[in-house]
């Protein structure tokens, strides 16, 4: 189980941002730096830390932190207070 | 506008490749890419002003036999102003070498399935259509290099110390290939 303040904080250090400007419901537009780079950065620091590798179809497919929560719950990662 | 048929060249689920004109020169933002500091804080350009001859110029040396260079087009939207351009440059038919080079306007670059299926598309023609055995290229950001490092495979060749002399600094370029049995191509 892992929480989702955890989660804020992978998303902002790939992004390196600050957590504080991630939230829950922010969409990828709203969110600085996270263009297809960073996208692939979030992707990449998630697996780091989860020893998972994401499907390419999941790799593109979400736009902000809770959409990224419910595909690392495919992998079995529960996420507390999502 | 809708998009001639006549100049799509290469056609993905998101994104078309297509043949450069003139018409681009003077209905897209390309002209403006290579005047845009901010924009090319990690590329080779804006050194020297660039301007509609200039840009004639790039058009004319899009398409020979060591360069293919292609604007790209996002079928979502409905006109047919080129987003980006991607080129395959210095293709050695000899070695099967040939480096790829990238450069999409901001609100392109947020749209990660645009991003990579341009990259996939010319990285299928480069080993499948030209023969090309390496496709090599290189980047001032690390990003740039585990992204397509995580999507298509790209191995680091190594590092070229104080490379390109930008923004007042030398830095160091990140020298990458792919090799058409070692590159993969994402589901998109």
């Amino acid at each position: 189980m892992t929480s989702f303040s955890e989660i804020q904080e992978l998303i902002a250090r790939a992004l390196i941002l600050d957590r504080e400007e991630i939230t829950r419901t922010s969409k990828k537009s709203e969110i600085p730096n996270w263009d297809s780079l960073g996208q692939i950065s979030i992707v990449t620091t998630i697996e780091s830390r989860f020893k998972i590798e994401m499907a390419d179809t999941e790799v593109f497919s979400f736009s902000s932190p809770e959409e990224l929560c419910a595909i690392l719950e495919k992998y079995g990662i529960v996420i507390e207070n999502r | 506008m809708g998009i001639d048929s006549r100049m799509s060249f290469l056609i993905g689920k998101h994104v078309i490749l297509k043949v450069l004109e003139e018409s681009d020169i003077n209905e897209s933002q390309w002209l403006g890419w290579f005047n845009d500091a901010e924009r090319c804080t990690f590329n080779q350009h804006h050194y020297w002003p660039n301007n509609y001859e200039a840009q004639k110029q790039i058009l004319q040396n899009a398409v020979s036999a060591t360069k293919i260079q292609l604007g790209i087009l996002d079928i979502q939207k409905d006109d047919s102003n080129i987003c980006g351009v991607i080129s395959l440059s210095n293709i050695n038919l000899i070695h099967g070498s040939a480096e790829i080079g990238i450069m999409m306007d901001s609100e392109t670059s947020k749209k990660p399935e645009l991003f990579y299926e341009s990259w996939k598309l010319i990285l299928i023609h480069g080993f499948q259509e030209l023969r090309l055995h390496k496709i090599y290229g290189g980047a001032m950001r690390e990003e740039i290099y585990y992204s397509i490092e995580r999507i298509f495979n790209f191995e680091k060749e190594g590092l070229l110390k104080e490379e390109v002399f930008k923004n007042g600094k030398y830095k160091d370029v990140i020298r990458f290939a792919v090799f058409a049995d070692t590159v993969k191509y994402p589901e998109l």
